[in-house]
């Protein structure tokens, strides 16, 4: 049954972090890229609003809310900086994967941490680029006796140096997906092969990310994530992978939102720029873009509860995650051109948008899934 | 009809080629970083097979004694300046800035100054004794709109007196002079507006900002100019004593040369990046997938293709300067459709190499920044398509 209806608790907590974004993160986000960092105090503040990371309230949380609603808080928070977002969101993102794939034991054990322990930096392993999709891991969990031996080399990490709690997710050499929580000790012994902000990296500047390894560290068998439903661990890899076209779309939108207004003030030729058709319709075709997109990521989390075949959960995933991070492409491309000289200064967040959109664009892509039209 | 370059030519490119690699490109990241010129890059210049700046002017033959080296009869100066340009840009943008004789207003003096006024000014620039000329248009209110410019040359005796506030000058703080328009009538729109060579250290000329910070091409210095009753001599305008009324519209028919050159350096940056995506592709071939792996090296096969369309456009703009035939139609279809092209290639190399791609220990990061202006300077795409349309009904 269609129905695009908000219930009414959704769209103030949207508000919320609307507001959130538009006054905590847009107002430092130059700084913040600037700085290679998120500033320490907002991940205290989102974790006392109850947004991230989202607890459901048994275990000490303020509640948990639904998978598109996750998307949506992601998708307002990049609007105000994609690189906080990313950041701030990585221990939502492990809440949201154990949430959906512990067992009750785990659940209590994890999230309760989480409610309780501000501080606590999580996050999920998953990407390793080359445009793998799930079924294509590279990660390897072996089993040894009652324990498992992990091998991964994992990219897009954030916080890699420094998380408490993660989890990693693998392939096995039976073919299927798995995953497992490495706590501390495990965490001891992963090695971070890149640290973006050493090495530098074109956007999401503000979120510390990097790549790691781990070379046969060994997790205990009551580490791995084993939901009841077979394709749980799917829907939950699948509604991770969501996360980056969200924050792309909040950035896309962003990026068209600027440009909008900036072109109703400036006035050139005698009129406002926003009054010829060449800026117009670029700037009307983006948004239709990215309005569609949103779409597109609202109906694959409710299709994702029927889907209950394991590759076409894949490409299904693969293939919005693709046709969304290239409508924010276009929408800050277009942002930036339609600004002129002026959109290729840092004295407007156009520029930072469409590095934001590009670097987005590049952490999941598979050449297989587009259209070849790049020419 | 042929489209390809002479055998010398092409030798001469690979040289530049070879040059840009070996002395530019490791300065690349360097430059990007600082925002400044390394000192390295600019004792690299000695070496370079070609010592005038391709950038938007002509290019001659380097005359060697070398016996084996032959000089290229077929290929005009603009046919061999545009190419010069992609090759030296493929190295990096740093060319931009080292080049001798660069900058735009030199260009200006050439078009529309007196006889004394090209040799002191242009002819300075060639014979080595300026560097950088600038060109000071824009105006943080007006960009496109050109004509809307505020500020304003009042004549006082033997001089005149410029007020105003320049943006996106090219060069402008590492310039010996700049060429700055400013109206001395503002009743008359665009047939008020003159053009003056304001020299580095005129009272007055006060550099506001000296490199503005830029998404990329940060090497290349673009600044914020204030005028404050800076007076120069009435020989500094333009075609004293007797000025062209339309010489504001001849000026802008400068950047119909400069435009197709617009269209190499984009082409030249894309390159690179194919290029840089080859190398990582064969050297990373085991970790993509065979289907994704066929699928890669076939998009960077087509993209070549692409890249040779780019060079057809900039070498008809080149072809038909060296004739000396209209162009601007041809100048305004090779930077539109270039460009934009070249970005998408880009951005597709960049997503193709993931991580990588966005990381900043390779280069195709930056060159996706470098590039972005190259839609927008010199008349961005959406005022191309303007003087296109309003041509599409001419023969030339």
């Amino acid at each position: 049954m269609v129905s695009l209806a908000v219930k009414s608790g959704t769209e103030q907590l949207l508000g919320v972090v609307r507001d959130f974004a538009e006054s905590r993160l847009r107002e430092r986000a130059a700084e913040s890229e600037q700085a290679t960092a998120t500033p320490g105090e907002l991940a205290p503040e989102l974790h006392r609003m109850g947004v991230a990371p989202a607890v459901p309230a048994e275990f000490g949380g303020q509640g948990e809310p639904g998978a598109v609603d996750r998307l949506l808080i992601a998708e307002r928070l990049a609007y105000g900086d994609a690189g906080m977002a990313l950041e701030l969101l990585s221990s939502d993102r492990f809440a949201a994967f154990i949430g959906a794939t512990g067992s009750a034991a785990q659940r209590r054990r994890y999230l309760s941490r989480l409610a309780a322990e501000p501080g606590t930096v999580a996050g999920v392993l998953y990407y390793e680029g080359f445009g793998r999709g799930p079924s294509e891991l590279t990660a390897r969990a072996v089993p040894a006796g009652a324990d498992w031996t992990v091998t991964a080399r994992k990219t897009t990490v954030v916080r890699p140096g420094d998380a408490d709690l993660a989890v990693l997710v693998t392939g096995t050499d039976g073919g299927e997906l798995a995953a497992f929580v490495l706590e501390r000790e495990q965490l001891d012994r992963l090695t971070v092969t890149r640290d973006d902000q050493a090495s530098g990296k074109l956007g999401l500047r503000a979120a510390r990310t990097g790549g790691v390894e781990l070379a046969e560290v060994r997790v205990p068998g009551s580490q791995r994530l084993v939901p009841e439903h077979p394709l749980a661990l799917s829907r939950a890899v699948a509604l991770f992978r969501l996360q980056i076209p969200a924050l792309a779309v909040g950035v896309g939108t962003a990026s068209i939102d600027y440009a909008h207004a900036y072109t109703s003030e400036r006035v050139a030729f005698g009129r406002p720029v926003i009054q010829n058709q060449g800026v117009a319709f670029p700037l009307v075709d983006a948004t239709m873009a990215l309005d569609a997109a949103r779409l597109d990521l609202i109906a694959l989390v409710a299709d994702l509860d029927h889907l209950d075949d394991v590759p076409e959960i894949e490409r299904r995933t693969t293939l919005v995650v693709q046709r969304t991070v290239r409508a924010a492409l276009d929408a800050t491309r277009i942002g930036v051109n339609s600004l002129g000289g002026h959109g290729y200064l840092m004295d407007h967040p156009v520029e930072r948008w469409y590095r934001a959109a590009t670097t987005l664009s590049a952490i999941d892509f598979d050449p297989l899934a587009l259209d070849s039209d790049v020419i | 009809m042929d489209l390809s370059l002479s055998t010398e030519t092409t030798k001469l490119l690979a040289e530049i080629r070879e040059w840009s690699m070996s002395e530019l490109r490791p300065y690349a990241r360097e430059a990007d970083r600082t925002h400044s010129i390394p000192e390295g890059a600019i004792r690299a210049l000695a070496t370079c097979p070609v010592q005038t700046s391709p950038f938007g002017g002509r290019v001659e033959y380097p005359r060697r004694n070398d016996p084996s080296f032959v000089v290229s009869e077929t290929d005009g100066s603009y046919v061999l300046s545009y190419a010069v340009a992609e090759e030296m840009v493929y190295g990096d943008v740093l060319a931009l800035v080292i080049a001798k004789g660069n900058g735009i207003g030199g260009k200006v003096v050439s078009l529309l100054g007196n006889d004394e006024q090209k040799d002191r000014w242009a002819g300075g620039l060639d014979r080595g004794e300026f560097h950088y000329s600038g060109f000071a248009l824009t105006e943080p209110h007006c960009g496109s709109d050109a004509a809307a410019l505020r500020t304003t040359a009042v004549r006082d005796g033997d001089h005149f007196v410029i007020n105003g506030h320049k943006q996106f000058c090219t060069g402008g703080s590492i310039s010996d002079f700049v060429v700055v328009f400013a109206t001395v009538d503002p009743d008359q729109g665009s047939r008020g507006i003159r053009a003056f060579v304001v020299p580095r250290g005129t009272p007055g000329f006060d550099i506001i900002r000296a490199n503005e910070t830029k998404l990329g091409s940060r090497v290349f210095s673009t600044s914020e100019l204030s005028f404050q009753n800076a007076a120069v001599p009435v020989e500094n305008m333009l075609g004293w004593p007797e000025p062209e009324a339309s010489g504001f519209v001849k000026a802008m028919e400068t950047l119909n040369s400069t435009r197709g050159s617009v269209a190499s350096m984009a082409t030249g940056l894309a390159q690179a990046a194919v290029d840089q995506a080859a190398s990582y592709l064969a050297k990373n071939r085991t970790s993509f997938s065979v289907g994704r792996a066929a699928r890669f090296a076939d998009e960077l096969e087509r993209m070549n293709a692409a890249l040779d369309t780019n060079r057809h456009l900039a070498r008809r703009v080149a072809w038909r300067i060296d004739q000396g035939l209209p162009h601007a139609k041809q100048a305004s279809m090779a930077k539109a459709y270039a460009c934009p092209l070249a970005e998408r290639i880009t951005a597709r190399v960049l997503q193709l190499m993931g991580p990588d791609g966005y990381s900043e220990e390779y280069l195709v990061e930056k060159w996706h920044r470098d590039l972005k202006i190259q839609d927008i300077w010199e008349g961005t795409g959406n005022i191309q398509r303007v003087v296109i349309s309003r041509s599409l009904a001419t023969a030339a």
